[in-house]
């Protein structure tokens, strides 16, 4: 089965790096979809199947905490995984973002390997 | 900044150079000479906790935050780039480098807010003007001249 994703950063580098990542980890991915901020992911996944969203937290307009807000308050929303992949690392703010139903957190820099234990947890479980 | 923080912010720089754009790190014993090959680049974020505040700030030769961009995406050729992606490499090394040094140096229990990095050119003065404060660490990467700087601006520097 091949998965949609959606890819939210604010660095067009990143958003690079982390869909070649999804190549080298062997990812099965149908369409690679790209959003600046949460705003524009929002219209994303307004108007795209999207199976997983890989999201930055700090960003510009929205960030990604607000956007993870907002797509909790949606049904049709609520139950896609995210991953925030970010640089903080307090407990407290990996914490905040369980609670608002991020699955699960990868901090940056990592591996490819670490990227694909992460994802496969989520993926699998959709099949 | 004292020995032990220098030593904390160098030993983060390093790895996350290293692991997120095979890019290895040297001190230099004394400021180092604005780059020859273009406007060096300065990135800059900003972070705040309940304990202290500050800034990270790096300046870097276009060539390095070039190759920092080519490694990071395994590309070879600049052509096949992102645009922008020179000012993004620095940006995200900051990014990056600012969550981690936080962590190391004040613990994962204090939870910062941290700005969205910017970019600009600067000039071969205000690179010197970078590179000659007092809190200055100088580098270099690939041969190439890499200027950093950890700048608490309110708060204890230690945990």
């Amino acid at each position: 089965m091949a998965y949609n994703v959606l890819i939210v950063d604010d660095s067009v580098l990143i958003r690079s790096m982390v869909a070649k990542t999804l190549n080298i980890a062997g990812i099965n991915v149908g369409q690679h979809h790209y959003a600046g901020n949460g705003k524009e992911a929002l219209d994303k996944l307004e108007s795209h199947w999207i199976d997983i969203v890989f999201a930055d937290i700090n960003m510009p307009i929205m960030d990604g905490i607000q956007l993870v807000d907002t797509m909790r308050t949606r049904d049709y929303l609520a139950d896609i995984p995210v991953i925030v992949i970010s640089t903080e690392q307090s407990e407290e703010r990996i914490q905040e973002l369980r609670s608002k139903g991020v699955r699960d957190y990868l901090k940056k820099p990592f591996m490819p390997e670490q990227f694909k234990e992460v994802v496969a947890k989520y993926l699998e479980k959709e099949q | 900044m004292d020995e032990a923080n220098k030593h904390a912010f160098i030993e983060v720089l390093s790895e996350i150079l290293e692991q997120f754009a095979f890019v290895f790190l040297e001190e230099e014993p004394g400021p180092v000479d604005p780059p020859e090959d273009g406007s060096p680049l300065l990135a800059e974020i900003s972070f705040s906790s309940q304990n202290r505040s500050g800034r990270l700030v790096m300046a870097a030769s276009p060539s390095l935050c070039a190759e920092v961009a080519e490694n990071v995406l395994g590309e070879d050729d600049q052509g096949h780039l992102p645009e922008d992606a020179n000012r993004n490499a620095l940006q995200e090394v900051v990014n990056i480098a600012c969550g981690n040094l936080l962590a190391r140096l004040y613990g994962t229990e204090e939870m910062f807010e941290l700005s969205v990095p910017t970019s600009h050119e600067i000039s071969a003065e205000e690179w010197r003007t970078v590179g000659n404060s007092e809190d200055a660490i100088s580098l270099s990467a690939e041969e190439e001249p890499l200027v950093a700087r950890l700048i608490l601006e309110q708060g204890e520097n230690k945990k």
